[in-house]
């Protein structure tokens, strides 16, 4: 096995490697700009224009810079640049295990269930864990594996704890509901335990679905009353707003041509992720073109899908039913979904 | 515009198997429908022996995935009979739910046809993973429970050679094509590999 390892890399480092395209954008191939539509297609399941998406990105960087400006102004800071500045290296939030931090991650999953009933009728049957993710792969992000369907293997929340000292805490709660409940724990139990659709309908899903409604339920918890620091509202606000820079930095590279310097120096002054992240996040929008829209695009649909059902629907609407609405399709293509909302909130309205 | 013409060729056999279909009360085409879905997702198991082994379903736990660019090719030709199949049956009078499993599976399947004319199949490697990552989470990614799960385990890593070799291959096509991942990216690929090596992770099932 491992001679076959040797031989794959020895062809990658002396011959393949060198054939390596030196531009950035993935529009520089064959077929470049319809390649990078179906790229967006495939993984936003949306036929959005590129300069569309820049340009959201920007609109939604100046709206969450407004609100993390109100946060900054409750904690006691004249602007967002002093509070910023009060969180760098700020002890309070550097982890001092790694216990900890798995610690956090249990603490909001425990205090969320509770709460789910306020926010869905449908609840997922399977239990969910917090794991370490082992060091021998702790190159790993923090992420989500599906349990089997029956409950028997729970869903799993795997956590980056290595190298604790270097990390910090202002992100952790925003995380869990993500990657737990009410984000992907939630939505792919439930749709593994669908009664009466096909088996194909049960399993995976586009990535503007998923990824949407996990970045959706990370502000539920405000909604029941969590995050109740200020530190971890203003870490809420920092991922959505990381989900926004990537719309951004995405068409940057793979329409508008920016050198990897311009990505690198976009992402730093939006002060989203670390420098850590910065470096390897942009590498991985070079290699995956539009597979980091997924996340904004998916829940700004979630977002306007809501607003809509509310404004339809008055008094006679119900964030419990409408959220099991948004679930109990399975990962449907934004569009369908749209569509298939439209429908209820006809039905909704025939019912009272 | 190869793909283009057999879509319509494929449409065209439809539109006279969908007015045949017709004539089917709704019960039966659903019927039609479920077991197509049914039989579809079983060939799909069986095509992707380690998405089986995710799902839960340990029927294929001895076999790794085939990758050759012959199979991606009988894959694709697969695809357009399923599609033909689908479009045969009427929707008309479907509930919603069965109306929508219907244009789920019709637009995946041309979103596939569509991408495998793009021959994305031909990169399959960069810095965010390929054969040499992939492999090496095998160990994490399969039950071992029984014998027969450390038996098939074994058998699925002396295939792990015949994984390499089907990759390099999609690798040279792309390479003949001008579908090259970026460069610089690349490079860190050999040094990816050489971490696997020291890490072995493939003896953690012993340990």
């Amino acid at each position: 096995m491992f001679p076959a390892y040797r031989q794959f890399a020895a062809y990658v480092r002396d011959e393949y490697a060198a054939h390596g395209r030196t531009q950035l954008s993935i529009t520089s191939l064959p077929d470049g700009k319809r390649r990078y539509q179906a790229a967006i297609y495939s993984r936003t399941t949306t036929n959005l224009p590129p300069a569309k998406i820049h340009q959201i990105g920007l609109d939604e960087i100046k709206r969450i810079e407004a609100e993390m400006t109100a946060v900054a102004k409750r904690a006691g800071y004249p602007d967002l640049a002093s509070f910023r500045a009060s969180l760098v290296g700020n002890q309070k939030y550097i982890p001092t295990s790694e216990e900890q931090i798995l610690d956090n991650f249990r603490k909001a999953i425990a205090q969320m269930e509770p709460k789910l009933p306020q926010l869905f009728t449908l609840l997922p049957k399977s239990p969910v864990t917090v794991e370490a993710i082992p060091a021998f792969q702790a190159a790993m992000a923090t992420h989500y594996q599906t349990g089997t369907p029956d409950g028997k293997r729970p869903g799993r929340v795997s956590v980056a704890v290595s190298d604790f000292q270097h990390r910090d805490t202002i992100k952790d709660e925003a995380v869990a509901y993500h990657e737990g409940i009410p984000g992907h724990h939630m939505q792919l139990s439930i749709q593994q335990q669908l009664t009466g659709l096909p088996s194909f309908r049960l399993h995976g899903g586009n990535s503007a679905y998923v990824e949407g409604w996990a970045l959706y339920a990370e502000q539920l918890g405000k909604e029941v009353g969590f995050y109740q620091d200020p530190v971890s509202d203003y870490g809420r606000l920092s991922s959505e707003l990381f989900r926004a820079v990537r719309l951004v930095v995405d068409t940057g590279i793979h329409d508008l041509g920016w050198s990897r310097d311009q990505v690198v120096e976009f992402m730093r002054n939006s002060h989203a992720v670390d420098e850590p992240t910065i470096q390897s996040e942009t590498d991985r929008y070079i290699a995956w073109p539009a597979q980091a829209l997924s996340y904004k695009l998916g829940q700004l649909k979630f977002v306007e899908l809501r607003e809509r059902a509310k404004k339809e629907l008055g008094p006679k609407f119900d964030i419990r039913t409408f959220h099991d609405e948004m679930l109990d399709g399975g990962a449907l293509p934004l569009d369908v979904l749209d569509a298939r909302t439209d429908r209820w909130i006809a039905a909704q309205k025939a019912a009272h | 515009m190869r793909l283009l013409h057999a879509v319509v060729l494929s449409s065209g056999i439809a539109v006279s198997a969908a007015a045949f279909a017709q004539v089917a009360p709704v019960a039966e085409r659903i019927a039609a429908q479920n077991k197509l879905f049914e039989d579809e997702f079983q060939e799909s198991l069986r095509q992707s022996p380690q998405r089986a082994t995710a799902y839960g379903d340990y029927r294929y736990n001895d076999q790794l995935d085939d990758v050759s660019l012959a199979t991606s090719a009988r894959q694709n030709e697969h695809r357009k009979t399923y599609l033909a199949k689908l479009d045969a049956i009427s929707t008309a009078g479907f509930p919603e739910q069965d109306l929508l499993s219907h244009q789920l599976a019709v637009r995946s399947l041309k979103l596939a046809l569509e991408n495998y004319e793009l021959k994305d199949y031909e990169m399959p490697v960069d810095q965010m993973g390929g054969p040499h990552t992939s492999l090496a989470d095998l160990p994490n990614a399969v039950p071992l429970d029984s014998v027969k799960h450390y038996e098939d385990y074994i058998a699925r890593l002396h295939q792990v050679p015949r994984v390499f070799q089907q990759s390099i291959e999609a690798m040279k096509a792309g390479e003949s094509d001008h579908l090259m991942p970026v460069r610089f990216l690349l490079e860190k690929v050999p040094g990816q590999c050489e971490g696997v090596i020291r890490a072995n992770p493939f003896l953690r099932p012993t340990q």
